[in-house]
């Protein structure tokens, strides 16, 4: 069954449709929502939320890209959950991404590789994610969803409800802020930053 | 390096960086003609070279970042789907209209503007209806002031035109005059139908022009006052058709402020037989209707009109409707 009729079959109340289509993004909102969010845990309700939501909302979808409906949705429980964390402040985020009991799982081929390298690759993971953590959410967002998703300006766009004037914006701003955040953190970051001759 | 550099934003002219437009540059995202603009600007300035490079290895490392791999799995089990048919849906999401509260919330604050509005203008519009009303007699033109002080005892004498009449009032003494009230007896007649359910007006002497909310009896006692020599014989020609009425008014127009009239015979000595006795054209065809003219309900104050109450409802509702919408909206 492909994507259309995993839907079509969902939006007649098919749960096993449903859940094929969870299999296809889990991973993808998961990470979305981590990017956002910075913590586990609350990427992990949010992750959740979004599938209820759009099981509850499916029948309502009208065609178009059903990846900038999830992650449209994705959106809306990462904001859900910023909001809650503004008034709960529990742990900041450097105290979490230090947390050993809740490392950052990297299923990259450095797991195999050179314990050095991975340690290092763990750091500089950290060493974004708080740069990430540092922008405006809708700067983080307009980035996350083009540099780690891989979306395109339009689909941004269509994501965030937004001119593709704006979505431009929040990106060149955001990356900028990131280079200068990364460049003032990791000699890592600099040897990678040396222009292509 | 122009690392600290704040963004600029807008067109970049030929001399300027082009730090704007890098990231989208990067990204594929600039149409072929700006590409090849920055393309160009990059191959002469070193600076915004070197702030491309940054700006793509800080893009590498977030594109080079490791997935996180997901602690668990977010399918749902039937367990879960029975909880979410009991939860209610957050209405805002389940219309599909994010931003309904925001709506709802607007459009209560349309109408409550709206009624706001038109409170205000029937507000000044009454205001206007018992302060202006005097004036709008003093502004009058001369021939609108005057026809209806002689449109009435023509029209009652049944036997010769408004115009017909004022001549032979005037004996041909002022032809402004005359030329005044012949122009303007037709629209006179012409706007009698609308003013007769305006005006209150007294029986046949409701010669007032079209328009005017004050009773033609008050309004030929006001016109009375203000002409010279002809306060006594307007009142008297107003007795004559209307009663007694206009014989307690008290006049209070200065004289100066209003149009001059010239003198005129008074015109309670203008007779049937006098006016039958001039030499008049055939009657207009308007000087019978003139007679047949309605007297005119009073003028009443604006007042709420059912569509304000309306208004004030529908404001009413919305904003009802947009409390459970924003409280349940994320």
């Amino acid at each position: 069954m492909d994507e259309p009729q995993q839907i079509e079959a969902a939006q007649r109340g098919n749960l096993g449709a449903f859940n094929d289509l969870v299999g296809t993004y889990e991973a993808r909102v998961y990470n979305l929502c981590y990017r956002m969010l910075g913590q586990a845990d609350a990427a992990a309700d949010a992750t959740q939320e979004t599938f209820l939501s759009a099981y509850q909302a499916i029948g309502r979808f009208r065609g178009g890209s059903f990846k900038a409906w999830l992650l449209r949705i994705a959106t809306n429980a990462c904001y859900d959950q910023l909001r809650r964390q503004q008034r709960r402040p529990t742990q900041s985020l450097d105290a979490l991404l230090d947390d050993p009991d809740h490392p950052l799982d990297f299923p990259s081929t450095d797991r195999q590789g050179d314990p050095e390298d991975r340690a290092l690759t763990n750091e500089l993971s950290r060493e974004i994610q708080r740069a990430l953590a540092g922008l405006p959410d809708d700067q983080r967002l307009a980035l996350i969803l083009a540099d780690i998703q891989g979306l395109s300006y339009d689909e941004i766009a269509a994501v965030t409800h937004t001119s593709l004037g704006t979505v431009k914006s929040r990106i060149s701003r955001a990356r900028f802020k990131m280079r200068d955040a990364l460049l003032g953190r990791g000699e890592l970051f600099r040897s990678r930053a040396r222009p292509s001759t | 390096m122009l690392l600290n550099t704040p963004i600029k934003l807008g067109k970049p002219g030929p001399g300027d960086h082009v730090l704007d437009q890098l990231a989208a540059y990067l990204d594929y995202e600039l149409p072929e003609p700006a590409r090849a603009a920055v393309r160009e600007h990059l191959r002469r300035c070193p600076q915004c070279e070197n702030e491309l490079a940054t700006l793509r290895a800080a893009k590498q490392l977030l594109r080079d970042l490791p997935a996180v791999v997901p602690t668990r799995s977010f399918k749902l089990n039937p367990d879960q789907v029975a909880a979410l048919n009991a939860r209610p849906m957050s209405p805002v999401r389940a219309f599909g209209l994010p931003r309904l509260a925001l709506a709802l919330r607007l459009a209560s604050a349309a109408c409550c503007l709206l009624l706001l509005t038109l409170i205000g203008t029937s507000s000044l519009a009454e205001s206007t209806y018992r302060a202006g009303a005097p004036l709008m007699t003093q502004n009058r033109a001369p021939a609108e002031a005057v026809i209806p002080t002689f449109l009435a005892p023509t029209a009652e004498a049944g036997a010769a035109t408004p115009t017909a009449a004022m001549a032979a009032a005037m004996g041909g003494t002022n032809p402004v005059y005359a030329a005044a009230t012949a122009t303007a007896a037709p629209a006179a007649l012409a706007g009698s139908s609308a003013y007769a359910t305006a005006v209150p007006a007294a029986g046949a002497a409701s010669a007032a022009p079209p328009s005017s909310p004050v009773p033609a009896a008050d309004a030929s006692a006001q016109i009375a006052s203000s002409a010279p020599n002809a306060t006594e014989s307007a009142a008297q020609n107003g007795a004559a058709f209307n009663g007694s009425r206009i014989q307690g008014s008290t006049p209070t127009t200065p004289v100066d402020a209003l149009v001059p009239i010239p003198k005129m015979p008074a015109l309670a000595t203008i007779t049937g037989d006098q006016a039958r006795g001039a030499t008049i054209p055939p009657p207009v065809p308007g000087a019978a209707r003139t007679q047949q003219l309605a007297p005119p309900a009073p003028a009443e104050p604006p007042s709420l009109l059912p569509w304000e109450i309306g208004l004030a409802a529908a404001a009413l509702v919305l904003a009802l409707i947009s409390i459970p919408f924003a409280r349940r909206a994320p």
